[in-house]
């Protein structure tokens, strides 16, 4: 075996040694590491391969070196202490992946009943976005002219509304996404139309805050643009989505380039939250 | 009847060698070609088994040879009686390793 010859010198002979002493059970490895480098200083060829053979020395040290205070540390030679060990780690290992962003999303069923066929639809080349990408107006436009690709087609936009203390999202969302996605929703929670002759969500909680009498509102919508085809709601925070259903003429090119519903966390943000907002 | 420990052929070796004369890893290694990651931990196991025994070289001899002190390995009484059964098991050892005593002989 041929060994470099930047390999072959003092420091590194001292460096495996030292990292082999790691491996020798702590109260032999004074004398191991003296016995070591004792021996070293005759060896006049192969140093390197010399010490290498240290880590096969430690490593028989360390077996056959039982060391009582590990025994007592984990205490794994019970069966029962072992099972109860991987459950604690399972425990925690489950504990970690649902604080992990996404995790707990993919982690649960989904709440869709046929999340396979569901994809996101994003602009050009925004295909891993997490801001909204596709605006109101490239809906509509899309709603008329994929009817023919897509069995149905809807609308998601969350906007974060800061009410003194507290932060709330309005989501506006065109009023077939919760048919679209086959969610049962009471009347109780479907919402409210946006009407421009009343307020928004985002009003009636500010003015809410401002009076504190729940159930006051008053003032008009200011936004023009809102239709009666959108509904907005209390919902948590979120990227505006825009979701499609591929029907059975759905190109292949197409469908190559949507983005399957199940690898994105957001969905599960559509969910209403049970304190919702009545209309006023 | 005390049951006496079977030794591999390599442990055999290793042990011959020390009785031989070869005190310290290094020289075991010369002796027999074995690489420094069979002969150490075949000298802890022959330790472990009571067949040898360690003692560190006084620090006044290695200080006159400006050197760090050697660990030597001595075969202890069980460690003769093994290897003398060792003997008939591998004829040829004492020919490969021949100790002083039987040189002189």
């Amino acid at each position: 075996m041929t060994i470099p010859r930047w390999l072959d010198s003092a420091p590194v002979h001292l460096a495996i040694l030292r990292a082999a002493e790691l491996l020798v059970p702590g109260s032999r490895r004074v004398d191991w590491f003296a016995e070591w480098r004792a021996e070293l200083l005759y060896v006049k060829q192969s140093r390197t391969i010399f010490c290498l053979g240290a880590f096969w020395d430690a490593l028989w040290l360390r077996r056959n070196s039982p060391s009582p205070n590990a025994r007592r540390t984990f205490g794994l030679e019970s069966p029962f202490r072992c099972v109860l060990f991987l459950a604690a780690l399972a425990l925690l290992s489950l504990f970690f992946a649902f604080r992990l962003p996404f995790a707990r999303d993919m982690l649960l069923p989904s709440p869709y009943r046929d999340p396979a066929n569901l994809v996101m639809i994003s602009a050009d080349g925004q295909f891993r976005a997490q801001i909204p990408t596709v605006s109101i107006a490239q809906y509509r436009s899309l709603a008329n002219r994929m009817q023919s690709v897509f069995t149905g087609l809807a609308f998601y936009l969350p906007t974060q509304t800061r009410v003194q203390t507290a932060g709330f999202s309005v989501a506006l969302a065109s009023r077939n996404l919760f048919d679209l996605l086959q969610i049962p929703v009471t009347s109780h929670d479907a919402g409210r139309i946006v009407d421009p002759e009343q307020p928004s969500l985002a009003q009636v909680l500010q003015r809410r805050s401002r009076t504190g009498r729940p159930g006051d509102s008053s003032g008009r919508a200011t936004d023009p643009g809102r239709r009666s085809d959108f509904s907005e709601f209390l919902a948590p925070p979120g990227p505006g989505r825009c979701v499609a259903a591929p029907g059975p003429a759905t190109p292949h090119s197409t469908a190559t380039r949507l983005q399957r519903i199940r690898a994105r966390p957001s969905p599960r943000s559509l969910q209403l939250p049970t304190g919702h907002l009545r209309a006023q | 009847v005390a049951l006496e420990p079977k030794l591999s052929h390599t442990a055999a070796i290793i042990l011959q060698a020390v009785h031989a004369g070869h005190v310290y890893g290094f020289s075991v290694m010369e002796m027999t070609g074995l690489p420094s990651g069979t002969v150490y931990p075949a000298l802890r196991r022959l330790e472990r088994d009571s067949l040898i025994r360690s003692h560190w070289e006084s620090q006044s001899i290695a200080g006159a040879g400006q050197r760090p002190p050697r660990k030597y390995y001595k075969l202890t009484r069980s460690g003769k009686v093994t290897l003398e059964a060792s003997h008939k098991r591998y004829p040829l050892l004492v020919r490969l390793i021949p100790a002083p005593e039987a040189e002189n002989a």
